[in-house]
């Protein structure tokens, strides 16, 4: 599929380029769509090039010997997906991803994006300001699955999937809660009735409602 | 948003052992050749007795979360 120079542009990392230098990357880069539920990419497999987000989402996880999966990202449009590839010792995929979602990812050689990435210092920086963020993003990940409650970390989910700003309004299903939160379906539903019966939230058929925003904001430090 | 949200049956992952008809309060769904199907949606009551009953999670209800007053 045809990558344009809009597409490009898409990509938050390419966004101060230049348009030569995004000219000279339009023709290196190709594009695939993905249905909703499409695997992307499979851990322990060799990522071919780096790949961005254009349109949709992708959920990127870890799945246990015994099945349980750990969602560890949701990337929007213009998000990176495997940044450090290009970087890392080995292109093996420390993870898998599926699309969310039906989605379009733009994809670049990762020779064609370490080359890049050395002769653009905007790109270099950009690149490093996008590690920093997902950097910081594992650190909150790591502290809230060893340290903060299950009900610490459903009332924050819920808080921050409830917001007027989050990227796209997404319905979730308790058991895709649960890969979120390091949690089985069963914690999360027996954690939702008791946010019902504490007053927090109300359960009104297909939506949860959070009632008591500054509650479940003192839920969520714990 | 709709109203008439229903839950998602995955037929694939079901083994047509009949629980989400049995523990269903409204008798929404039923078996369909050996498959569930919600053949009077209008009944469902979205309760989420299908899906925490079901086996082999082959049923899933899903939400959206906002703010709404008590």
């Amino acid at each position: 599929m045809t990558v344009t120079l809009d597409d490009l542009r898409r990509v938050k990392l390419f966004a101060g380029l230049a348009p030569a230098s995004l000219a000279a990357l339009a023709p290196l880069a190709s594009a695939r769509s993905y249905r909703d539920g499409d695997s992307i990419l499979l851990e322990g497999e060799e990522a071919a090039g780096v790949l961005f987000v254009l349109e949709g989402a992708a959920r990127v996880y870890r799945t246990s010997p015994e099945g349980r999966e750990q969602t560890l990202i949701l990337l929007h449009a213009g998000d990176a997906l495997n940044l450090p590839t290009p970087f890392a010792p080995s292109p093996v995929a420390p993870a898998s991803a599926v699309a969310v979602g039906d989605s379009r990812l733009l994809a670049l050689p990762l020779a064609a994006f370490r080359r890049a990435a050395s002769e653009i210092p905007d790109l270099a920086l950009a690149v490093m300001g996008d590690l920093a963020a997902r950097l910081r993003h594992f650190t909150r990940l790591t502290y809230d699955l060893s340290l903060r409650s299950v009900r610490g970390r459903l009332a924050r989910f819920l808080l921050r999937h409830a917001s007027a700003d989050a990227p796209s309004p997404v319905r979730w299903t308790q058991e895709e809660v649960a890969a979120q939160l390091g949690t089985v379906r069963e914690v999360v539903s027996r954690t939702l009735r008791a946010f019902v019966r504490e007053g927090l939230i109300r359960l009104d058929r297909q939506r949860i409602l959070i009632l008591d925003r500054e509650a479940l904001e003192r839920e969520s430090e714990s | 948003m709709q109203d008439w949200a229903l839950p998602t049956i995955h037929p694939q992952e079901c083994t047509g052992c009949g629980l989400c008809v049995q523990y269903c309060p409204t008798a929404a769904v039923e078996l369909v050749d050996g498959k569930p199907v919600i053949v009077r949606p209008a009944d469902c009551a979205y309760c989420g007795l299908c899906e925490e009953n079901c086996p082999t999670g082959a049923i899933e209800l899903a939400y959206e979360i906002g703010f709404g007053a008590a």
